[in-house]
C-alpha cells in the first residue's frame, strides 16, 4: 500500500498540498502518501485541510486505513449509494455538541447502599443530559447523527450548510434559552465546529478482504 | 447564560477530537510495554463485567426489586471491585479510562 485513500469526491477539484486525486468511473478519490497518512490522526488533518479548502469530501471512517486499490474497486458496485452520499453532504459540515458528564464523587462513599444509590443518580442524570442534548440538536431542524457516548461525554453532530451557519447558532441561541435547567446544563456544553462531516458519512459498503 | 463564551465555533477543539479520534482502534501489544498492554486488556474486561453487573444492580434497585440488605452488599461489592480494579491498574501505570476498550462499530465500553 503506497497510497492511502481519505475519501471520495463528487467533482475534479484543486486538493491540499501532498493530497492527490485520481478518478474512477464518474466519482474522484482523494488519497495521500501512505507515509504521510498513516495515522489516525494524520487522516483528520489531511481531511480538515480539504475541508478547509471548500471541498466535500466523503471520509472513509478515521479508523480504517484504505488502499487506493481498494478505494477504486469499491466505486463501481457502490456507485449509485456514493453518489447520494455525496450529495448529502454537498456544501455542508458538522457541529458537534458534546456534553460533559457530571458524576457523584463516592470516593469517601462507605456505606454500599449510598454508593449504589449514587450511581443510581448518575446513571438518572446521564439518561436526562442525553435526551436533553439529542432535543436540543434535533430542534435545530437539520439532520443529526448518531450520538456518541464516552465515558466522560455525550456527543452529536448536525449537518449544516456552510452558509447557514450564522443563522444555525441563533437557532441554536434561542433554542437553549428556552431550555430548561440551562443554568446548569450551558456550562458542561461544547459547541464546536465547522468539521467535515464525519459523523455523516454512515454509508457502509463491503472492503474487499485486503483492506482489513 | 454567557452566550459569548459558550457558542463560539472554531477550531479550538481540534486536539481534543484527535485524542479521541488517536485512540487505538484495535488490540495492541508492544514488545516494549507487554505488561502494560495485557493488563489493559485483562482490566478492561474485568471492569466491563463489572460495570455490567453494576448495571444490573441498579436497574433492580430502580423497580425496587432489592431488599435494603442485598442492596447494601451489591453495592459494598461492586465498590470494593471498582476500586480493586483501579488499584490494579495504577499499578500499570493506567488511569480509569485507561480500561475503556474499543469494540470496533460497537463502539467503546464506557
Amino acid at each position: 500500500m503506497t497510497r492511502v485513500a481519505l475519501g471520495y469526491l463528487a467533482k475534479e477539484s484543486l486538493l491540499p498540498s501532498n493530497l492527490s486525486l485520481y478518478a474512477a468511473s464518474d466519482i474522484f478519490i482523494v488519497a495521500g502518501h501512505k507515509g504521510l497518512c498513516e495515522s489516525v490522526t494524520a487522516r483528520l488533518f489531511a481531511l480538515q485541510a480539504c475541508f478547509d479548502s471548500g471541498l466535500d469530501v466523503l471520509p472513509f471512517a478515521l479508523r480504517t486505513r484504505v488502499s487506493l486499490d481498494v478505494a477504486q474497486s469499491c466505486v463501481r458496485p457502490n456507485e449509485m449509494a456514493l453518489k447520494a452520499a455525496l450529495q448529502k453532504i454537498r456544501g455542508c459540515g458538522q457541529i458537534s455538541l458534546s456534553l460533559r458528564k457530571v458524576r457523584t464523587d463516592l470516593s469517601l462513599e462507605s456505606e454500599g447502599r449510598g454508593w449504589l444509590a449514587g450511581r443510581l443518580s448518575d446513571f438518572t442524570n446521564n439518561e436526562k443530559d442525553r435526551h436533553w442534548l439529542q432535543q436540543i440538536v434535533m430542534s435545530i431542524g437539520y439532520p443529526v447523527s448518531e450520538l456518541v457516548e464516552t465515558p466522560k461525554s455525550f456527543t452529536i453532530g448536525c449537518l449544516v450548510s456552510r452558509q447557514d451557519v450564522r443563522s444555525v447558532i441563533d437557532i441554536l441561541h434561542a433554542n437553549l434559552a428556552s431550555s430548561g435547567d440551562v443554568e446548569l446544563l450551558i456550562p458542561r456544553l461544547t459547541v464546536s465546529g465547522l468539521w467535515p462531516a464525519l459523523g455523516f458519512a454512515d454509508l457502509k459498503i463491503h472492503l474487499p478482504a485486503e483492506a482489513a | 447564560m454567557t452566550e459569548d463564551n459558550v457558542l463560539t465555533i472554531d477550531a479550538i477543539d481540534l486536539q481534543s477530537v484527535m485524542a479521541r479520534a488517536g485512540h487505538r482502534g484495535k488490540v495492541q501489544i508492544n514488545p516494549d510495554t507487554v505488561e502494560q498492554d495485557l493488563a489493559k486488556l485483562v482490566l478492561g474486561l474485568m471492569e466491563l463485567l463489572r460495570q455490567l453487573m453494576e448495571l444490573q444492580a441498579i436497574r433492580k434497585m430502580e423497580k425496587g426489586l432489592l431488599s435494603p440488605e442485598q442492596e447494601e452488599r451489591l453495592g459494598m461489592t461492586l465498590m470494593r471491585a471498582e476500586q480493586a480494579i483501579h488499584d490494579l491498574a495504577a499499578r500499570f501505570g493506567l488511569k480509569p479510562e485507561d480500561l475503556s476498550l474499543d469494540l470496533g462499530p460497537l463502539g467503546r465500553t464506557i
